[in-house]
């Protein structure tokens, strides 16, 4: 409740305590006093209120006393700038006090951390009311925690890479798992549909399909350890025949599958899996005893899928497989054009 | 329980018994969570137990009591220059940052909302003694409050003796200036930053 005609009267030294960022500036546009903070920024001995100030709106051109004498008038916001340090934007209010002076009160905003490192500020310098400090919190705590987020981020990024990875490889041998072959199967099919009947040297593709022969009799005969061992040793014969951009699956217990781009004559598949079933023979012959392992391969050429689906061309090439395994095993079948639908 | 936690439980482990030794503790961690039937949360090379756990775990393998773990996992807490700088955002001296140390659970909801650190009553005694009152339900958090508030004490340069009794923290300050605390601006971002 305000008594009328009760005016009030603050001696400097409240003054600057109440309001340290504060300028009082005469008709004149000679300072009267300046709040404890401000002074630090400004400079001691400047007391000409155009030699220190510059009107901080833009494009102001009027007489930075007049602009403050405008904003009081108006009750507008008054921006403004520091010749000595013009990148800092000062923003407050005026109001109008005794013999026509102006009293202005001004503050940081987001310049904040800027006026502190120029005039090297500390927690004394603010007003206890204002919110500077709680910003100068802020900034620092939700910088150390923007940072440890990123950290985490990408710790969570390597962590979903190797789950992809691990999804789609199988554990025993290191090749590509079913869902693996099928994710390269269908980026193999794509360009050579894409490219319609020109190109197909370049992104044709042959699929070959391998399973093992006698290889119930190793697990039998000499245990699951040695079964595992003769199923890496052909995920090594297999990559040896394999290049970069060629694909290698195992996708059940022994039965494999290759992707080898850009191979499509059929007398280079066939020298192609003859040496896989010799080094797929090779891993028993150093053991004296009655088992043997081989392996029956049947292969497709992509070029007659073109128009067919990704599981068409896997039967087919299974299909090409069982021939290899009727016809005796150990042997290669290489179909030179899809088999007649058997519906 | 929030990553940042688990993280810094983690290293404080780490620098501090070492890495085999914070392996042995996610190890066994993990295996109490698998027979609780509880999933691992994070990750491979993470540990998916909550920090409660993880002090309790390294305790036992330590032969130490937990609450001398909490005490030194809050003194590291504060040697840490990032933790030490907003620490020291709080108070002036160290008499002002202990009273205001009420505020520390407003301002760590601030920046992680997720972070539930239990209300803190300051209370002045008699002289130059201060009663920090925690919530009888959380004796890790006074044991924390405790380490960390002496290597504060230490920081502001002040001479100070600081006591568990019960869930209350009970700072004596003989000598706020009994040395010279180590350097604070208001503008360390930028060193903070570099010493990280």
């Amino acid at each position: 409740m305000n008594a009328p005609g009760q005016d009030l009267v603050l001696i400097r030294a409240a003054m600057d305590s109440l309001l340290p960022m504060h300028l009082w500036i005469g008709l004149d546009g000679r300072v009267r006093s300046v709040g404890p903070t401000l002074r630090k920024l400004i400079g001691e001995g400047a007391d000409d209120v155009g030699e220190v100030f510059l009107s901080g709106r833009a494009g102001a051109t009027e007489d930075v006393v007049i602009a403050i004498r405008i904003a009081a008038a108006r009750g507008e916001r008054l921006f403004l700038r520091m010749q000595r340090s013009p990148h800092l934007n000062l923003r407050g209010h005026a109001v109008f006090a005794n013999d026509r002076s102006v009293l202005v009160n001004l503050g940081f905003g987001i310049g904040l951390h800027d006026a502190v490192r120029v005039a090297g500020l500390t927690d004394d310098d603010f007003a206890p009311a204002e919110l500077a400090m709680e910003l100068l919190f802020m900034r620092e705590a939700m910088g150390g925690v923007l940072g440890e987020l990123k950290r985490f981020n990408s710790q969570l990024e390597a962590a979903r890479e190797a789950a992809e990875v691990q999804a789609h490889t199988d554990a025993l041998t290191g090749l590509c798992n079913r869902r693996g072959l099928e994710l390269a199967l269908n980026n193999a099919l794509r360009p050579a549909r894409g490219s319609g009947g020109a190109g197909r040297g370049r992104d044709g593709f042959a699929l070959a399909h391998l399973d093992l022969d006698h290889f119930k009799q190793v697990n039998d005969q000499l245990g699951h350890a040695e079964g595992d061992r003769v199923l890496c040793h052909v995920a090594q014969v297999l990559r040896d025949v394999t290049r970069s951009d060629d694909t290698a699956a195992r996708i059940g217990g022994d039965e494999f599958v290759l992707i080898l781009k850009g191979l499509e004559d059929p007398a280079t598949l066939d020298r192609l899996g003859k040496r896989m079933i010799e080094g797929i023979e090779a891993a028993l012959c150093s053991q004296q005893n009655s088992c043997s392992v081989s392996a029956s391969v049947g292969f497709v050429l992509s070029r007659f899928y073109r128009d067919l689906p990704a599981a068409r061309m896997l039967s087919d090439a299974d299909a090409a497989l069982y021939r290899s395994k009727r016809e005796g095993r150990g042997r290669v079948t290489i179909l030179t054009e899809p088999p007649e639908d058997v519906t | 329980m929030h990553r940042l936690v688990i993280r810094a439980v983690e290293e404080f482990l780490r620098d501090t018994y070492g890495a085999a030794m914070l392996s042995q503790v996610i190890a066994s961690c993990n295996e109490n969570a698998r027979s609780n039937a509880v999933g691992s949360l994070a990750g491979p090379k993470g540990c998916g137990c909550s920090a409660e756990k993880i002090i309790p775990t390294a305790a036992i393998l330590l032969k130490k009591p937990p609450e001398e773990l909490f005490e030194d996992l809050g003194a590291w807490l504060a040697s840490r220059e990032a933790i030490r700088r907003l620490l020291r955002f709080s108070g002036r001296d160290f008499e002002d940052f202990v009273i205001s140390l009420e505020e520390l659970p407003g301002r760590a909801h601030f920046v992680i909302p997720e972070l539930c650190i239990p209300r803190i009553d300051v209370h002045r005694q008699h002289g130059n003694t201060l009663r920090l009152v925690l919530p009888s339900s959380a004796p890790e958090w006074t044991a924390m409050l405790a380490g960390l508030l002496r290597a504060m004490a230490d920081d502001y340069g002040t001479l100070g003796l600081i006591d568990v009794e019960g869930s209350t923290v009970v700072v004596q300050i003989s000598d706020q200036s009994f040395a010279e605390g180590r350097d604070f601006s208001l503008d360390g971002g930028q060193a903070a930053e570099r010493s990280r």
